[in-house]
């Protein structure tokens, strides 16, 4: 489902905030969000049996924010749920809705690709793609 | 030797001119590297192992320019590779380099068309430097342009040992080069002066011969390295891609257009991941085993460094 023109410029100015580089790692894309939000973010990975319904979440208190994202999940999975939750930070979301196991019903559908659910993913893939590029010192060889 | 180490930078020249090809069309810092190849190859070629000087030399009006054409293309090759090593040190060349190389491809042409001879009776750079190495203008114009490649391919070294990723076979490639190009300098001013007797002078030109061409077989080597390794991992990722394509299709969902799959594999690679693991976790769609493996490999092909805890 496209973005609506309001997602589009609220994502696309939350990019531009980003000082984001070819070959950056996902940490680095962490500082560069908190540098942006202005507080620190502390990472924490889980196998807690509470956190079993969801990939990921994010808390954000005065001093710092906190995400949250689910250890049983694979690498690549998890980092994109990482990126999800920066994204939910970028665009000031208060809460991430996004489940973690099978949607039983159409309610939890539209949930899921509820317009802050869908900036979110928007920018996780688009953070995921800005990284993902070769930087400018390795194209010159290959 | 020198038709040998020749034949061997042809081909190692026209490798880089084909495998650099499809990301010098796309992404510009890949550009230089393209060019030094393209460059090396037309320098090699006026060497007249491939297609004879006279042949050359006719095509290019009967003047001796199949010469100075070699020339040009050497210093431009070592030029583009310079460029190409800035770009990778993410350095900046010095100030008044353009300017400096501007003047010295001048200066080198000026001194050629001043030689006097008819030199369309050369068939190779040999014979070129054996009958017309006592004019001045013959020794001005082979030692500007042999001090030119060296000084291009110095700066060049320069930038390597002041990066923090020193590339071996850079190294050694341009220190050869440097040092190959000094010693032929030398050679040349003493066979001008008739200082040098022939088996001096025969030694000399085979230091030169090998370090040169060793030294430009190097960096190709250092330059298809880049390539080789960047075609590995297009061809990996467009793999997995197109694999990964295939369970989204079986899965019911909208396949991917081959062209957008083909252009950035590993984009698509990680994008197509998320969305297999997404019908996964949300849907309950259900990989048979070998999909799983699949999916795993690509997960541990895509991650460098693993996300971990804030401590």
């Amino acid at each position: 489902m496209p973005l609506s023109r309001k997602s589009r410029a609220l994502t696309t100015r939350a990019l531009s905030e980003l000082q984001l580089a070819p070959g950056m790692l996902a940490q680095d894309v962490v500082d560069a969000v908190a540098t942006v939000l202005g507080k620190p973010i502390f990472l924490e990975q889980t196998v807690d049996e509470r956190f079993k319904k969801t990939t990921g979440s994010f808390a954000l208190t005065p001093d710092f924010a906190l995400i949250v994202f689910r250890g049983i999940d694979p690498q690549a999975y998890q980092m994109h749920s990482l990126f999800h939750e920066l994204g939910h930070l970028l665009c000031r979301h208060r809460e991430c809705s996004r489940p973690g196991t099978q949607l039983e019903t159409e309610a939890l559908e539209l949930v899921l690709w509820s317009e802050a659910e869908r900036e979110a993913e928007f920018l996780a893939f688009k953070i995921a793609s800005l990284i993902s590029r070769k930087s400018r010192s390795i194209q010159a060889f290959g | 030797m020198m038709r040998e180490l020749a034949t061997l930078m042809l081909y190692l020249t026209g490798l880089i001119l084909v495998l650099r090809a499809p990301y010098a069309l796309g992404v510009r810092a890949s550009r230089p590297g393209w060019l030094a190849g393209t460059c090396g190859l037309i320098a090699i070629i006026c060497l007249g192992f491939v297609v004879p000087v006279p042949t050359l030399d006719a095509a290019m009006g009967s003047m001796g320019y199949w010469n100075l054409l070699g020339a040009t293309s050497t210093t431009l090759a070592f030029h583009f590779m310079y460029r190409a090593i800035l770009i990778h040190t993410s350095k900046g060349s010095p100030p008044y380099y353009r300017r400096v190389l501007g003047l010295g491809i001048i200066t080198y042409s000026a001194a050629f068309t001043m030689i006097a001879g008819e030199q369309n009776r050369f068939t190779s750079v040999e014979a070129f430097i054996a009958a017309l190495i006592r004019q001045p203008w013959t020794a001005l114009y082979l030692s500007i342009y042999l001090s030119l490649v060296a000084i291009i391919a110095a700066l060049s070294l320069a930038a390597i040992l002041s990066s923090a990723n020193r590339s071996k076979i850079f190294v050694a490639g341009f220190s050869l080069v440097v040092l190959g190009n000094a010693v032929d300098v030398v050679l040349l001013w003493m066979q001008h002066f008739n200082v040098v007797s022939m088996a001096l002078s025969t030694l000399l030109y085979s230091v030169y011969v090998s370090a040169f061409f060793s030294g430009a077989i190097l960096l190709c080597l250092g330059f298809l390295r880049g390539s080789v390794r960047s075609l590995r991992e297009f061809c990996t990722f467009l793999a997995y891609a197109l694999r990964l394509r295939r369970i989204l299709g079986r899965a019911g969902q909208d396949k991917r257009p081959l062209l957008d799959v083909a252009r950035q594999p590993k984009i698509a690679c990680y994008q197509m991941l998320i969305h297999v693991r997404d019908l996964v976790t949300l849907k309950g769609f259900a990989l048979n085993t070998p999909e799983v493996s699949l999916t795993q490999k690509a997960d541990a092909l895509l991650i460098d460094s693993p996300i971990k805890s804030s401590t």
